[in-house]
């Protein structure tokens, strides 16, 4: 982990896979670890399909103030799409650890042009030439997660693998707030998603 | 389901949670009973979390028509003794804002909070409207948070103080107060407070003689003196660290402050923070006391140099001559929201310290934009389709006919493929101002587009106004049955409201029949040939014609009825000829290896794209 007791999280996402429910059971588990937190989101209309970034900021060791950080400060990035992940790029800082989902959802821009998901490995070839490999987790996620039969958990694999590396949560405090914050039905396979998530990295 | 519930937590316990649940949790915190609003980003939660977690709390809490209606709701409400709390965006309290000059003269009695969100950047607002002013103008007392937990304390505060003053007080936030979550120690409840009493008192109560008006200026006048007093005594405005450069911000911006000066300590500890949390009228005791002995200040807040301004005149009036620091002189901008960078950067030219932020070491890499499209199976994409096939169809090009749009997710229309809309404004201008282009002498027929809530809320008296002046027009009424872009809310459509109450629903087409247009029909969007033919043809009568074009949001549809098949493209037969995409812009579709693909998850199989493939190679599949 960084020095600075404020740890600076980046989720980017695209509108409706999960990015701001990983926000907010973090920021749930860091009040259960007895952290500061304050998440700000450029939360936008209703709609799914846009751009969303959330900021979390974990106070490990006193109050956090600002919701935001700003561009070079984040010590962690996870990136539920790879696209949204090369768009917010700057945001990482010089140590950050990047965790991408290796999945892609071309924005309607580009299909309208007939260019689409060959973007992919473009990105993903020019993400990684400029991160050294140490602190670049590349995850199937929602691999892991549709293979368990629950596709809407990639968020939790994430988790899975997010606190794998940073060890910010006891595993207590991750299972209460995915359980406080998840219904009956999904509890479960939200836990099993996050476990798979510490688990591969585990066996990295 | 979780742990804790926000509102039944009990007293003293830790939780996070987001600004707007907190304010939730201050209704029940300050024994609110009636609560009230119109959704309006950032504003929404509040409502939705009493919805939410409410059950069994004998609260009141239901959406309004609009927010004028809301407002003069919860201010009838607290007449009779009960507190009462009415919630809206920035643009809300314009809609509001006739009754609430009034409300200033009549005053209270119960408690009574209006909740007004700006949006600073901004976000999701049409404007940056910066509703501070309308304190200084309604003369209403303000109060303003900067995290969770004071969201949640000054919604109790603001009700002590409005009590104590007989004055309804305004709670501003702005999104990154409504929408931040952060750890919050829940206070004690008290039981809901609702209607007390009520004694006939015609000089207070009634607007209409000219020498009680008069009286009650004055009143209010002097109940405004002792507003500085009471706030002192609920522990507002508060100042941090000693020193004489003096920093004086409120709200979000103090965050972004102290954010800086935690990091960096900048020259020792000489810097004063003075934090102002009661915005109208100016606290100008605290204020002096706390600038007597600044060298330098610097003003920190976000949109307007509101109290750059105050801060200016009181040291003016008082004969103080030390520099003040802030956005009329160009140190911090006029537009946008700010950041501890921003923040940062400015102090270090004034304290002459580092800037904050490393150099990025990486550079974003360039990517195509994504504006929110509509969701995949939207029903106003079939819409704005029918509408231009049927301009088409009339004979016209689309250039030529004018299509004014409104507020909701239907103005995502402008984005391409659809470029529908050409204007969109304010809350129910699209028929007015489809009025004033064509009276103003245009010669080809003029279509205003409006959602179903938005027409609820402003959509009828410029319906009346077009019927009344016989103005040729074409109507669409674009009707989902939800308040959709702000999170799904009931509308006066509905037979339960979230908060589970029967209510009788309001229906728009016997709305629009007694009006008195010309021509009305009900058209299903996805009868696509038949409100392509409808279109063609009311646009070539005279006289008002009302189109409603009713089928339910694709979210709310696939949330109650589930998805029942959904589509793929067989790549063998698919020539990407890009058709598909290039009618519908469904963001489920994308190309990927040289061909069209339906991102199964995504599409909602409501057939739109598989009208438009000339090579039939999008087939229908099961829905797993
Ligand atoms: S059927 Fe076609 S247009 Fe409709 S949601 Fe699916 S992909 Fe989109
Ligand atoms: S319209 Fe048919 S052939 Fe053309 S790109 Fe779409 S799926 Fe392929």
């Amino acid at each position: 982990m960084s020095e600075s007791k404020i740890v600076n999280i980046l989720i980017s996402s695209v509108g409706g896979q999960g990015g701001l429910t990983l926000s907010r059971v973090i920021a749930v588990a860091s009040v259960l670890s007895g952290y500061s937190v304050r998440t700000g989101e450029t939360l936008g209309m209703a709609q799914r399909f846009g751009s969303v970034l959330s900021y979390v900021r974990v106070g490990i060791d006193g109050i956090v103030y600002s919701p935001l950080f700003d561009e070079g400060e984040a010590h962690y990035m996870v990136c539920m799409e790879v696209i949204e992940c090369a768009r917010a790029l700057k945001y990482l800082g010089r140590d950050g650890v990047l965790i991408v989902d290796d999945v892609v959802k071309p924005p309607t821009s580009m299909s309208l042009v007939g260019s689409g998901s060959e973007i992919k490995s473009v990105l993903l070839k020019q993400i990684s030439s400029t991160i050294d490999s140490a602190r670049f987790f590349l995850v199937p996620a929602k691999r892991i997660a549709i293979e368990l039969g629950s596709s809407r958990a990639a968020n939790m694999v994430l988790l899975g693998v997010l606190n794998g590396i940073s060890k910010l949560f006891s595993e207590s405090a991750v299972t209460e707030a995915v359980s406080s914050l998840f219904s009956n039905s999904t509890r479960e396979p939200s836990l099993l998603a996050y476990r798979r998530g510490v688990d591969y990295i585990k066996h990295l | 389901m979780r742990n804790y519930n926000p509102l039944k937590a009990p007293e003293g316990v830790r939780i996070a949670l987001m600004g707007n649940e907190a304010i939730a949790r201050g209704v029940v915190e300050s024994g609110t009973y009636v609560v009230t609003g119109y959704p309006g980003t950032p504003s929404s939660e509040i409502i939705m979390t009493l919805h939410e977690y409410g059950s069994g709390l004998d609260i009141y809490a239901e959406w309004a028509v609009n927010e004028r209606v809301a407002f003069e709701i919860a201010l009838g409400a607290s007449l009779g003794g009960a507190r009462s709390l009415v919630t809206m965006k920035g643009p809300g309290l314009n809609v509001a804002s006739d009754p609430a000059l009034s409300a200033a003269y009549s005053g209270v009695n119960g408690g009574m909070t209006i909740l007004v969100a700006d949006d600073p950047g901004p976000m999701t607002t049409q404007t940056e409207q910066d509703s501070r002013w309308y304190a200084k103008l309604s003369k209403l007392p303000m109060v303003s948070p900067s995290s969770p937990q004071e969201a949640k304390d000054f919604m109790v505060v603001s009700q002590r103080l409005s009590e104590a003053l007989q004055l309804p007080v305004i709670l501003r936030t702005t999104t990154r107060v409504n929408h931040t979550v952060g750890e919050v120690i829940t206070g004690g409840t008290e039981l809901p407070r609702g209607f007390q009493g009520f004694r006939a008192d015609p000089p207070r109560y009634v607007r209409a003689g000219m020498s009680w008006n008069l009286e009650r200026h004055k009143w209010l006048n002097n109940q405004l003196r002792l507003v500085e007093g009471l706030v002192k005594q609920y522990g507002l405005n508060r100042v941090v660290e000693g020193g004489n450069k003096c920093i004086v911000t409120e709200g979000v911006s103090y965050n972004y402050v102290m954010e800086v000066l935690s990091r960096y300590r900048p020259t020792g500890n000489n810097v004063k923070v003075i934090k102002v949390d009661l915005l109208w009228p100016i606290p100008r005791e605290f204020l002096l006391n706390s600038l007597s002995d600044c060298e330098e200040v610097l003003v920190v807040e976000e949109l307007d140099p509101y109290l750059e301004e105050s801060v200016k005149a009181l040291l003016n009036e008082q004969k103080i001559r030390v520099n003040v620091y802030g956005k009329s002189n160009g140190f911090l901008p006029l537009e946008g929201e700010l950041s501890a960078l921003l923040v940062a950067k400015t102090l270090s030219k004034l304290l002459g310290f580092g800037v904050l932020s490393a150099e990025p070491r990486l550079k974003s890499l360039e990517v195509p934009s994504r504006p929110p499209p509509m969701c995949p199976g939207c029903p106003h994409r079939n819409s704005y389709i029918a509408i231009l096939f049927g301009i088409a169809k009339a004979g016209y090009r689309r250039e030529d006919i004018p299509i004014f749009g409104d507020i909701g997710c239907y103005a995502l229309s402008v984005n391409p493929p659809l470029n529908a809309i050409w204007v969109e404004h304010s809350m129910g201008a699209s028929i007015s101002m489809a009025i004033g282009f064509k009276i103003s002498g245009y010669n080809r027929p003029v279509i205003a587009t409006i959602g179903d809530s938005t027409f609820f809320h402003a959509g009828l008296q410029p319906l009346i106004e077009a019927v009344n002046k016989r103005v040729d027009l074409l109507v669409v009424v674009l009707d989902n049955s939800v308040v959709a872009m702000t999170g799904h809310q009931s509308t006066p459509a509905w037979e339960t409201t979230e908060s589970g109450r029967n209510v009788k629903p309001v229906d728009i087409v016997e709305i629009v029949r007694s009006v008195g247009v010309e021509n009305l029909a009900v058209v299903d969007p996805f009868n696509l040939d038949e409100m392509t033919t409808k279109v063609s043809e009311f646009l070539k009568k005279p006289g008002v014609n009302v189109l409603i074009a009713r089928a339910p949001c694709a979210i709310l549809k696939v949330r109650r009825e589930g998805v029942k098949r959904r589509y793929k493209v067989l790549s063998d037969k698919c020539t990407k000829c890009l058709a598909c995409v290039r009618v519908t812009g469904c963001p489920a579709l994308y190309v990927s290896d040289e061909k069209v693909a339906v991102s199964t998850e995504d599409c909602v199989g409501c057939g739109l794209c598989v009208r438009y493939c000339p090579y039939k190679a999008i087939v229908e599949v099961e829905a797993t």
